[in-house]
């Protein structure tokens, strides 16, 4: 069992603000909002109406432009993957392969890694045209049409772009999804001999259905701020109402210190541990308790002191009962030292990308620790006098970062955070 | 560390308990029918092992009697309000918790573990509350953003049993059975006492047999008892059908310290994919490679292998592809280790299929006898394999396969429990 330090050697992002990762840093400090009114997801008949919406990209010229820049047969197979793909799922694809080209692989680097997808329940805007389909004439059910609903399918996808015959694998739980799979990417390398792992964080292809769903949970913003997108998804704002859904996928290479070094190439940071606990709970009651004690155990088997934490990426999802039990749970596990790291709320800015959130925000927490810089939370307008840690209110900050948590909790009880590490 | 297996539970159309199902099946029964709950589809398999007309107030009474009055309450509670397919995951978890004597030698509950094995499960409710949505939107699901979710299955889980240690789901088509055994071994290395994994039922919608129909993936056939038949030379398709499972998973020592009787020892469980996402095109060398380093894994070679429980699910490519692997894997030894292929009678679960396959091995384990391969007649003669027919034999170590859709491979290998700590 390998117990080096493992690395982020590669990452990349696609959200609504950007398909770079510096383009997405910049957006965040200048405070821009991903969210407008969805132009790809018809809400005539549901209460959502806006979100981050990338379901009407045209994704061919990024094609043409990674094609032209991938290894050579990383580069055939992908276009003839995206032959194949439907919209999300090729989006994920075409965000493995911008992170591949950030972390330098060659192709039979590549070819080594294991594959994890981040997410599931991904595709349900295309199971749901299928129903409708069938449901109008008993019929037009393309041979692929499961093949492609399968979630386990874009791990395989994945695979086969990279060339790698490694473990390929979909991890999930709920908004948790991200930071469960750089769990399962720290054990594919530390107990099953992985050279490096690829971690997407996958693209929620949602659908009319779906969002009505959320809707009648009560989970989603959908009576305040319609007619202005951008200042809809608030979190630990007095008046923030729920959390505003969006497109978007991340992916982080991850691979042990050693060979990232003896390759040449650039870490980004370390990945020191990730906890995961459970509330014993399928509903959707966040839980201080639960929170906290996921919270000491990535920091006990990252083996970081809760001193040493400057920042917190917050789940923070814009929720009246969710931001404030986060805050508890951090100053139950972390005690008085609370006071002294700073949280943003990124969803804030980009909405809630699902699936993807833990990954997506994990990339963009450690861009902001290399910057030295964390952006503001977005729409604080009216601090909730419940929050009493400093949540970046006011904009950027200037801040060195030495050490981070990227907090994700899903429904039916999923707690989970990953520390990471500022490389020296 | 030694992992071992210290309680199975199962429903299947042959039985919900594994001896019960073993018997069933060295007895010649199938378990295919017709899918009480779904209509036939223009190219869907007529056919399939149905469990929608399963009785679960019955078997919640059942259960529900065996377990700490605040667990079966929750069960009772939970079963009610969750969809169908919920209910038969809480049902499998409680009878595997109570067997591994989790009620009465408990773990301490912020160390136990709850794994899903299985994605995209819930189709066919899916597809009911597509058809309300069309109609009113309003009067879908008021839960519909939880009840869809793959992870509710281990959550709802993780409520019944308390269990408040690391949650979360796997999938790999279906190789998610053995995947989430993996995932288990995987925690206990890092510190949980135990692992309930689970595979739930996989609820196919109309709309699934009708795209599997269409892939070629599933037989023509109409004929129940016999369209279901593992490496015989007349196959022509899978036979879809419902079975769940749930196995508890612990360390040795562990489960020795709580004076639990394991069932079997969990060796080793190795994954893979074939880099092609287009089937069918099963890559038997792959396959080779993984069956060889799985036993490696576990410290065996082919010579103590015993038995192959085959994924073999009554497929001309995949059939031919698995029989080719373990031809070349097992070499001059192919004479000697038996194969047997469960789906003949019980057709496949989908991404339970390798769970309940687990739950049978270790049921032929113990008892040191064999089931044999439901309508193999005349065997597939690119196939030189020893098919085992029903019977008593000598059987210390297995191997359990699973092949999903999309070219990703996953192998357990199990050795029976011969009280040798």
């Amino acid at each position: 069992m390998s117990t080096d330090p493992v690395v982020v050697s590669g990452m990349a992002l696609h959200t609504p603000l950007s398909e770079e990762l510096m383009g997405n840093l910049a957006a965040l400090m200048a405070g821009r909002s991903a969210i407008t009114p969805w132009r790809s997801i018809d809400t005539s008949r549901i209460y959502a109406k806006i979100g981050g919406d990338l379901g009407d990209l045209d994704l061919s010229p990024a094609l043409a432009e990674l094609s032209a820049r991938l290894p050579p047969g990383i580069s055939a197979r992908l276009q003839r993957l995206a032959r194949r793909l439907p919209h999300m799922p090729l989006l994920g694809l075409l965000t493995v392969a911008r992170a591949v080209l950030d972390a330098g692989l060659e192709e039979a680097e590549a070819a080594e890694a294991h594959v994890l997808i981040a997410g599931a329940n991904l595709s349900d805007r295309l199971m749901d045209e299928g129903f409708a389909r069938y449901g109008a004439t008993r019929g037009g059910i393309e041979a692929s049409h499961e093949l492609y609903l399968l979630d386990s399918t874009l791990a395989a996808c994945v695979s086969e772009l990279l060339g790698s015959r490694g473990p390929a694998f979909v991890i999930n739980g709920a908004c948790a999804s991200g930071n469960l799979a750089l769990l399962a990417g720290l054990r594919e390398l530390r107990h099953h001999g992985a050279k490096r792992v690829i971690v997407l964080g996958a693209p929620s292809d949602v659908s009319p259905r779906g969002l009505h769903g959320f809707a009648l949970l009560g989970a989603l913003a959908i009576h305040h701020f319609q007619d202005e997108p951008a200042r809809a998804s608030r979190p630990w704002d007095r008046d923030r109402e729920g959390f505003v859904p969006a497109h978007g996928c991340g992916v982080m290479v991850l691979e042990p210190r050693e060979l990232c070094a003896a390759r040449g190439a650039r870490a980004w940071a370390e990945l020191c541990g990730v906890g995961v606990t459970s509330d014993a709970n399928h509903l959707t009651l966040p839980n201080e308790e639960g929170q906290a004690r996921a919270i000491t155990l990535a920091l006990q088997r990252g083996g970081v002191a809760a001193e040493e934490l400057d920042f917190v990426s917050a789940h923070a999802t814009s929720t009246p009962a969710g931001d404030l039990v986060e805050l508890a749970a951090l100053r139950a596990a972390l005690g008085p030292h609370a006071e002294r790291v700073r949280l943003n709320a990124p969803k804030s800015l980009l909405g809630h990308t699902l699936n993807a959130s833990a990954i997506v925000e994990g990339v963009l927490a450690v861009l902001q620790m290399n910057a030295d810089t964390l952006h503001g939370s977005l729409n604080i307008d009216n601090l909730d006098p419940g929050v009493t840690l400093d949540v970046c209110a006011a904009g950027p900050v200037r801040q060195p970062v030495w050490a981070l948590l990227n907090n994700a909790f899903g429904f039916g009880g999923h707690n989970t955070t990953s520390v990471f590490r500022r490389m020296p | 560390m030694r992992v071992v297996i210290t309680g199975v539970g199962l429903i299947t159309p042959l039985g919900d308990d594994a001896d019960a199902v073993l018997d069933a099946m060295i007895a010649g029964q199938r378990g295919i029918g017709r899918f009480a709950n779904l209509q036939q589809t223009p190219h869907g398999a007529a056919i399939g092992g149905d469990l929608s007309a399963y009785d679960v107030p019955r078997r919640v009474a059942a259960l529900r009697a065996l377990a700490p009055k605040d667990v079966g309450e929750r069960l009772s509670r939970l079963v009610r309000r969750s969809p169908w397919s919920v209910g038969l995951t809480l049902l499998v978890a409680i009878d595997a918790a109570q067997r591994a004597g989790l009620f009465e030698r408990p773990v301490p509950l912020e160390d136990l573990a709850v794994i899903g094995a299985g994605n995209n499960l819930g189709a066919r409710y899916g597809e009911e509350g597509f058809g309300r949505f069309a109609k009113e939107p309003d009067y879908i699901d008021a839960l519909q953003a939880v009840h869809m979710l793959d992870t509710n299955h281990a959550a709802s889980v993780s409520e019944l049993l308390g269990a408040k240690g690391a949650i979360f789901t796997v999938g790999a088509a279906c190789a998610s059975g053995n995947l989430g055994l993996r995932a288990a071994v995987d925690e206990l290395v890092d510190g949980a006492a135990a692992a309930v994994v689970v595979a739930p039922v996989y609820d196919y919608a109309a709309t699934t047999l009708e795209a599997l129909g269409a892939m070629g993936a599933t037989t023509e056939s109409r004929d129940a008892a016999h369209a279901s038949r593992p490496f015989d030379a007349a196959r022509d398709g899978f036979v879809p059908s419902h079975g769940a499972a749930a196995v508890v998973v612990e360390p040795l020592e562990r489960a020795l310290a709580r004076g639990v009787v394991p069932l079997a020892e969990l060796r080793a469980v190795e994954a893979s994919s074939d880099a092609c996402h287009r089937p069918p095109k099963p890559d038997p060398e792959e396959q080779a490679r993984l069956f060889l380093r799985a036993l490696a894994r576990g410290g065996h070679s082919v010579a103590e292998l015993d038995l192959v429980s085959a994924h073999a699910a009554s497929t001309p490519a995949g059939d031919l592809a698995e029989g080719q692997a373990l031809a070349r894997a097992l070499g001059d030894e192919a004479a000697r280790v038996l194969v047997n292929a469960p789906k003949g009678a019980l057709g496949h679960a989908g991404s339970a299929a390798s769970l309940i396959q687990l739950g049978l091995v270790i049921a032929q384990l113990r008892r040191g006898f064999v089931h044999g391969t439901a309508n193999l007649s005349a065997p597939d003669p690119r196939v030189p394999l020893h098919f085992a027919d029903a019977g008593p034999r000598s059987l210390t170590l297995a191997l359990n396969n699973a092949f999903g859709l999309a070219g990703l491979n996953c192998v357990s290998v199990l050795r029976r429990w011969d009280g040798e700590a």
